[in-house]
């Protein structure tokens, strides 16, 4: 069976995944995860915000051994490393921190897709978290 | 800052130890009590902390109870930097003459291991493999040498350096040198840091004693006054540590805030430094912390390392001791260690290592996450 890993973060639809983040309608400010006050101006005025689609990589860096628990893949073998990075969803103000799905290294700049990782723990649960899949190839 | 000065240092050396981590706080400040000839009785008011080890005002278990107020402390890994900077404060205010600064502690092996919850995040953040502190200093680290067009190599120059000075500091941990080649062979952990390029948790514990400047020629032949004293916190949009996400306009960092006013407190600019500690939790921090405490400007590292100019002889030794690279890192004490080490490099104890051209002004930064900087400026006292 396959579970959201947080139901508050992400929305998984028929079109795709969606990132639940909110935007404040004083100053403008995006926030992920939904916010209920904007961290930048603390005014209370917060609407939500849908991230689909496209974001730019804005930094990124590898995960060359294995995380210990509550990564939820933490007792599989053998590990294999991956990679995370901040993007920016295309006409946001925020950078989204997300595993990166991609064959090679990395290029800061590079476009990048919304998209699903599921991740599977000991016992036996299918998680599906977000992911940012490279489009650059 | 006027009126307060260090007359006491002592160091339980850092590393592996089969005591506890209180015992070794203990066994600092019977050191620097020792150094300023001074007993434990004489110490009006105390502040410590420790992230594993237990609460700091235990020490009265182990030094006496004499009824003085303990305050215990606990601002991660910038803890030694705020147990200073407020027995700074206490002599300022009056409250005493003479007080303590304590740290210690005694991590167990590996990386520190960091619960979701208690950072305000969702389970998600762990569940997903984003919660570990070597993919933030990775990406921090990778971003910073993008923006300013520096060279990854600079990394493995920043560790072999630690290594270098660790092997010529008999109390350091890390006593073995390393060539950059040896670096770069190093397992990656995050790109682009390499296991050696990275400081571990460790034990130890580091203690102070400070007293009213009229006072410290009793204590100590040679004083050292506390030109400035400064914790503070960052600016939002700052790039700190467990953030699920930022906003894409930078604020100022914990450090560049506290390196400012700290200057300005002592009178002094970057120029006037001859010794300086900057946080090392891995070699990109160094890198970093020369620019964020306005030692260079962003860019100039590269041209910094080739000159040599932040090694014992350059224009700027920093971290002579070999820094938390070469000493590793019990947080509650690591601040402290990074005084301690100006104080001797200052009172031309430094053996070895020692900065040559008797070194006047020192200057030490403990960076803890999620954001908080202590600075200390340190003279010599004429």
């Amino acid at each position: 069976m396959t579970i959201c890993i947080d139901d508050s973060i992400l929305d998984i639809t028929n079109s795709g995944p969606v990132l639940r983040a909110s935007r404040c309608r004083a100053c403008g400010h995006d926030s992920f995860p939904v916010s209920e006050r904007c961290q930048r101006c603390m005014a209370e005025e917060i609407e939500p915000l849908a991230i689909v689609g496209r974001a730019q990589l804005w930094t990124w860096t590898s995960q060359d051994f294995c995380p210990k628990s509550p990564y939820l893949e933490c007792d599989k073998k053998p590990f294999e490393s991956y990679y995370v990075g901040y993007l920016n969803p295309l006409n946001t103000s925020v950078l989204i921190e997300s595993r990166l799905l991609q064959p090679g290294q990395p290029v800061i700049g590079d476009l990048y897709e919304l998209t699903t990782l599921n991740l599977l723990p000991e016992n036996g649960a299918v998680v599906t978290t977000f992911a940012y899949r490279s489009i650059a190839i | 800052m006027s009126g307060v000065a260090i007359v006491g240092v002592g160091l339980s050396p850092f590393g592996r130890s089969s005591m506890s981590g209180l015992q070794q706080g203990a066994v600092a400040v019977r050191a620097a009590l020792e150094d300023a000839g001074l007993q434990w009785t004489d110490i009006q008011c105390a502040y410590g902390g420790s992230q594993d080890a237990g609460n700091a005002d235990a020490l009265a278990n182990l030094l006496g109870h004499t009824g003085i107020h303990f305050t215990n402390i606990w601002n991660g890994c910038a803890t030694g930097g705020s147990a200073i900077s407020a027995a700074a404060n206490a002599i300022r205010a009056g409250e005493a003459d003479i007080a303590l600064a304590v740290g210690f502690d005694k991590h167990p092996r590996g990386a520190f291991a960091a619960k979701p919850s208690d950072w305000g995040i969702g389970d998600w953040y762990g569940e997903s493999g984003l919660m570990l502190t070597t993919q933030f200093f990775g990406m921090k680290i990778n971003r910073y040498l993008h923006d300013h067009a520096l060279d990854p190599s600079i990394l493995a120059q920043v560790s072999r350096k630690a290594y270098a000075n660790g092997a010529i500091t008999p109390h350091a941990w890390r006593q073995q040198t390393f060539t950059e080649a040896d670096i770069n062979q190093s397992d990656m952990l995050s790109y682009p840091l390499r296991k050696l390029m990275f400081c571990s948790p460790a034990e130890g514990g580091a203690a102070i004693i400070l007293c009213r400047s009229s006072l410290a020629k009793d204590f100590h032949s040679t004083p050292i006054t506390l030109r400035a004293s400064v914790v503070r916190g960052r600016e939002f949009g700052s790039f700190e540590v467990f953030s699920p996400s930022l906003p894409t306009a930078r604020g100022r960092s914990a450090t560049e805030i506290a390196s400012v006013a700290a200057f300005e407190q002592a009178g002094v600019g970057p120029g006037d430094i001859d010794v300086a500690q900057l946080q090392d939790t891995e070699a990109g921090a160094e890198i970093i912390h020369l620019a964020e405490n306005g030692f260079c400007e962003h860019g100039e590292q590269g041209e910094w390392l080739k000159q040599g100019h932040t090694e014992i002889g350059g224009k700027l030794p920093v971290n002579t001791d070999g820094g938390c690279i070469a000493n590793g890192e019990p947080v509650g004490a690591s601040g402290l260690r990074q005084v301690i080490e100006v104080c001797w490099q200052l009172r031309g104890q430094g053996g070895r290592r020692q900065v040559p051209c008797q070194p006047r002004l020192g200057y030490t930064q403990v960076y803890g996450a999620p954001g908080i900087s202590g600075v200390n400026i340190l003279e010599r006292a004429r």
